[in-house]
């Protein structure tokens, strides 16, 4: 059975369902895993790449915002909350990441590349492209890959992105133009 | 748009914005078995008997002022007949011909599900009384009074002062389960006469004799596995045919478009009941029950999930059906002996094993509100089967008895 995207429509919705798990509904919490579960898989999709550590990273996000539901105070933010708990999720992934291959012990593989993420409709020199990317994102660091993915991946304002990332708003540009140098870099060698 | 905005168009464009079905699925399963309780974070993590002490002292100060206030107020309001929330006089009789609810103007509140029948008996200033001849009511009568409910569900006397509490009305059985709060329950069919009640308490009055609480079914291979008699099919037999299309396609249009609360108006409780009998395939089956739950409305996922259950049983979801169905009996009926059934009936028609570990421990908890000693064989089948499961300690503490019921676990998983 197909499950269908659920659009997120307007935030009196969300705020709806955030009240409700409040009062520990779990249905209202299952309603807000499908609304949003699309969206934060993709983001952590693209900057993760392993498809273990990408649901490991959904699965705890959404656990922690159902326990940490009580602390929300403006609910119709509820989306930018859990993308913001999803992202610090992630970077404490990649330094679990970082001690266990100083430690010899990292044996994960990205199992799941920017182009298994690829939709079906998606025509060759999409495919093209996103590869392109993902041999781009191997030479970028994380903070950069974190703010180009937000920023234009997923079209996040600038200030936006500084909210989920909890930097500053000039480190967050300064990230966005390092990033997107570094991409238009890799995409004028390849096509002159 | 410059070069490098185009890009990051084309880019975006390129990637699937649906993750798979199995995925989403999974995931969720690994997320609904996690304790999902508010966990202490932050501040009051950190034991610090001076801050502790403070506010202590100020919220001690902050409830006798607003217990202060609370009093004044209610020594002024509410006097007379109780009315309806917008001021209107309270409707004499009321057939629910779908979920209704009526709000009052002490801030009490009662839900009707679709067939109840609920008529006023009594409205002063000092009681309310109400009557239910067939059908399900929960009851949120606002704390402080001041008047007392009485509810008078066929010959059973219900009086509550502010409290939560379901009475339903069976052909041969009125149960009354309560939520929050105390109830007295009276009916010559009870021993002595009368029962009190505190949350977390349930007793099935028959029409004959009470239903003695130790004759509910037993556990695994004692349990009758009988189909359940889904509540809901009661008030669809009374419901005359609804002359449908062969399909509503609005409904199934809004539901792939992700509005649920667009499919559920479409369809409407009567018309989900309807089609439910008429559907042929499980997938519009679960479809149906996915409109229910996620629009908000668990109850009327009832017969899609049962006709899945009883009609389909070959089928490979049945079991997933069966496990769903268990789960809102439990969590949102507060029916525990037929959550059991259903949870017994999952097992025998097959889980995914992270959901087969879970099932057996709600069914073992389900029990233990009505016979400690199911529920503790339960719990020790649980330990046998998974010596190390996540719900050990749990299951530990209910063999050694440091668990008398779900309330206790509840409370003892904070």
């Amino acid at each position: 059975m197909k499950i269908p995207r659920l659009k997120n429509n307007a935030t009196m919705e969300d705020a709806a369902l955030v009240e409700q798990i409040k009062t520990g509904n779990m249905w209202a919490m299952e309603a807000l895993y499908h609304r949003f579960v699309h969206k934060i898989t993709g983001i952590c999709a693209r900057l993760l790449r392993n498809s273990a550590d990408i649901e490991d990273v959904v699965q705890d996000t959404f656990i922690e915002a159902f326990r940490d539901m009580a602390q929300l105070r403006e609910a119709h933010l509820v989306e930018r909350w859990l993308v913001r708990i999803a992202v610090h999720r992630v970077h404490r992934c990649f330094r679990r990441r970082r001690l266990k291959r100083a430690l010899g012990l990292d044996r994960s593989f990205d199992d799941e590349s920017l182009v298994d993420q690829i939709g079906t409709s998606a025509t060759q020199e999409a495919r093209a492209e996103i590869t392109l990317l993902d041999s781009v994102f191997d030479t970028m660091t994380i903070t950069d890959r974190t703010c180009y993915v937000l920023r234009c991946l997923e079209g996040y304002r600038l200030d936006e992105v500084a909210q989920i990332t909890g930097w500053s708003l000039a480190t967050v540009k300064r990230r966005v133009n390092s990033a997107r140098q570094t991409v238009a870099a890799h995409f004028l060698e390849e096509n002159p | 748009m410059t070069d490098t905005n185009k890009l990051d168009q084309r880019l975006r464009e390129a990637f699937a914005n649906e993750q798979s079905p199995m995925r989403v699925r999974r995931m969720w399963q690994n997320i609904e078995t996690a304790d999902l309780s508010p966990q202490k974070t932050g501040y009051f993590a950190v034991c610090n008997w001076w801050r502790i002490g403070v506010i202590a002292v100020g919220a001690g100060a902050l409830i006798i002022l607003a217990i202060y206030i609370l009093r004044s107020n209610n020594s002024q309001v509410e006097s007379g007949p109780l009315m309806l929330a917008e001021g209107m006089p309270i409707d004499t009789v009321l057939i629910a011909k779908a979920h209704t609810k009526r709000f009052f103007s002490d801030g009490s509140q009662i839900d009707l599900t679709a067939g109840t029948t609920l008529s006023l008996s009594e409205n002063s200033g000092e009681s309310v009384g109400f009557a239910i001849s067939e059908g399900e009511a929960r009851f949120n009568v606002h704390k402080g009074g001041p008047r007392v409910w009485q509810v008078d569900c066929r010959g059973v006397l219900i009086t509550v002062v502010g409290t939560e509490f379901i009475c339903r009305a069976e052909p041969e059985k009125v149960s009354v389960s309560v939520r929050r709060g105390i109830v007295m329950v009276e009916s010559g069919n009870i021993a002595a006469g009368q029962k009190k009640l505190v949350a977390g308490e349930r007793i099935d009055v028959a029409m004959g004799s009470e239903f003695p609480n130790r004759s509910v079914p037993q556990a695994s291979d004692r349990l009758d596995t009988r189909t359940v008699e889904s509540p809901s099919e009661v008030p669809a037999r009374r419901i005359s045919k609804i002359p449908l299309s062969s399909e509503t396609p609005g409904w199934k249009v809004r539901a792939a478009e992700g509005d649920f609360n667009g499919a559920f108006d479409r369809l409407g409780a009567e018309s989900m009941r309807a089609l439910a009998g008429r559907a042929t395939n499980v997938d519009e089956l679960f479809q149906l029950a996915d409109v229910a739950r996620l629009s908000g409305h668990p109850v009327e996922a009832i017969a899609p999930l049962q006709t899945i259950v009883t009609r389909f049983s070959d089928n490979a979801r049945a079991g997933l059906a069966a496990y769903t169905l268990g789960r809102l009996y439990l969590e949102q009926l507060s029916m525990p002996v037929e959550a059991a059934k259903l949870f017994d009936q999952a097992l025998s028609l097959g889980l995914p094993e992270v959901l087969e570990e879970t099932a057996m421990m709600k069914r073992a908890l389900s029990l233990m509100k009505f016979s400690r000693e199911d529920g503790t064989h339960l719990a020790s089948e649980y330990l046998t089967r998974y010596p190390n499961g996540r719900y050990r300690k749990k299951a530990e503490q209910i063999v050694k008895g440091e668990i008398i019921n779900d309330v206790d676990a509840r409370l003892q998983s904070r």
